[in-house]
């Protein structure tokens, strides 16, 4: 067990910084980012003498990515109970780190399309990656990456306009 | 710029940049996984346990009884009220398997003395509904008053609108302040196909209990779920109307005294208690509510 621990604490140690920011792409909030990296860590402690051997890093990024969407379909009901969140942000008002334009357009996204252009894109994810770690077909992922970054040109056409208004 | 390779480093470019530092140790983690896979063998046991005990029983039912078949782990509240259950059947549809359990998140920790409440967590297998749809008065009052009646001895307050296209009212006992909130919906097709294409809508694993009025509308009420933040408790019933609108009635584990209006994004709340340990209304408060206004709008 003892070797098992010290295995985990490397590879935390080693990666909880970028499977943060692998989070913080797909959500867009630091701290949102922190936690989805933290409960990914702890699903992955929990299967740890299993996977350990194999491939954590696939593991890791499934787990980060099923949270995601787990968090964004429940609704999140931490700081606002609405009724029911729209699969599509609310565009208009958009508020943003200016030096990062790309993050803030890619929250305009529904949280499928944001998830699979941070895999495809951001994490370099093969389209049979990238459908293991999202548990969806091949063809899902092609059809969601290609409307995807469509939808990223627009929504960052968006940002740019709107910063330059401001 | 959108060229995949350009795309790539501009993204990598702004999430690699500055970031708040890491608050996350390994003692963060540790005894949450941990805790995790005990729980998860645990269960593993129990299942066999249960698979053993279903030998025998199978027996005595192939008689002719009726059996369940794809039931998934009930839920197991470790406080001390037990919803009483709604006698309605199971909708014809086969469980989901769980992918995990529910656990708090770090910034939103269990209140002190507060009873960890583990409940299955399976996907969400439906689109949510579209809303915009104001319930009408008349089904306000009426709800109001079906709410006061059954509710009872808890004390009930009005139903009032804090959020756009919802109403809520407080259900206060010993456990403390609940709510009831209402929203509507409007469905394309009928009341079955609706309510089936919803079984799954709330990320339950077992299938909704569900039962159907003479004049085609279809009521089903879902698991408990559990969720963020302080572990908030919930559990709806659907009232899909041969109108085309579903009326969503749920029974929160929080009220009035917790939230406020957000003044960041008009029409929401804010979240600011705790709420209470317990649901304000059982499984079978609830299906007996939803059957009182089950005939109108």
């Amino acid at each position: 067990v003892a070797r098992f621990d010290e295995e985990f604490a490397e590879f935390l140690a080693a990666r909880f910084d970028k499977a943060r920011r692998m989070a913080y792409a797909m959500c867009g909030d630091w701290t949102e980012a922190e936690e989805l990296a933290q409960n990914g860590f702890v699903r992955l402690y929990s299967h740890w003498p299993r996977v350990a051997g194999q491939n954590p890093d696939g593991y890791l990024r499934m787990i980060l990515t099923r949270l995601f969407l787990d968090t964004k379909r429940r609704g999140r009901k931490r700081e606002h109970l609405v009724a029911e969140l729209p699969e599509r942000a609310v565009r208009g008002d958009v508020s943003y780190d200016d030096r990062q334009p790309l993050v803030a357009a890619l929250q305009l996204l529904p949280p499928r399309q944001r998830a699979v252009l941070v895999l495809r894109i951001v994490q370099d994810l093969s389209i049979e990656q990238a459908a293991q770690a999202m548990r969806c077909s091949q063809g899902t992922v092609k059809s969601q990456t290609a409307r995807g970054l469509i939808a990223l040109r627009e929504a960052y056409e968006q940002v740019m306009a709107s910063s330059e208004s401001a | 710029m959108w060229d995949e390779t350009q795309l790539r480093d501009a993204f990598r470019d702004e999430i690699d940049g500055p970031a708040p530092a890491v608050r996350t140790q390994l003692s963060d983690i540790m005894p949450r996984g941990l805790r995790r896979r005990r729980i998860r063998q645990v269960s593993a046991v129990a299942v066999a346990v249960v698979a053993v005990v279903g030998v025998g029983v199978m027996a005595d039912t192939l008689g002719g009884k009726n059996m369940s078949v794809n039931e998934p782990a009930k839920p197991t509240l470790a406080t001390t009220q037990q919803p009483a259950n709604a006698a309605w059947p199971q909708a014809d549809a086969s469980a989901q398997k769980p992918y995990g359990t529910w656990s708090p998140g770090v910034t939103a920790p269990l209140p002190p003395g507060r009873p960890l409440v583990t409940v299955p967590l399976c996907d969400i297998k439906s689109p949510p509904d579209v809303v915009g749809k104001n319930p009408a008065p008349e089904y306000r009052t009426r709800l109001q008053s079906a709410l006061t009646t059954v509710a009872k001895p808890a004390k009930v307050g009005p139903l009032t609108s804090a959020e756009a296209y919802a109403y809520t009212a407080d259900i206060t006992d010993a456990g403390g302040v609940g709510s009831l909130r209402l929203t509507a919906a409007e469905f394309a097709d009928t009341p079955m196909h609706a309510a089936d294409r919803q079984n799954f809508v709330v990320g339950n694993c077992a299938p909704p209990k569900r039962t159907v009025q003479p004049d085609g509308t279809v009521l089903q009420v879902y698991p408990m779920e559990v969720g963020e933040p302080y572990q908030i408790l919930l559990m709806t019933l659907r009232i899909y109307r041969p109108s085309g609108i579903v009326y969503v009635l749920t029974a929160y584990s929080m009220g009035s005294p917790d939230v406020r209006p957000d003044p960041r994004s008009p029409g929401t709340v804010e979240r600011i208690g705790k709420g209470r340990d317990t649901l304000p209304l059982t499984e079978a408060q609830l299906a007996d509510l939803g059957t009182a206004v089950a005939d109108i709008g």
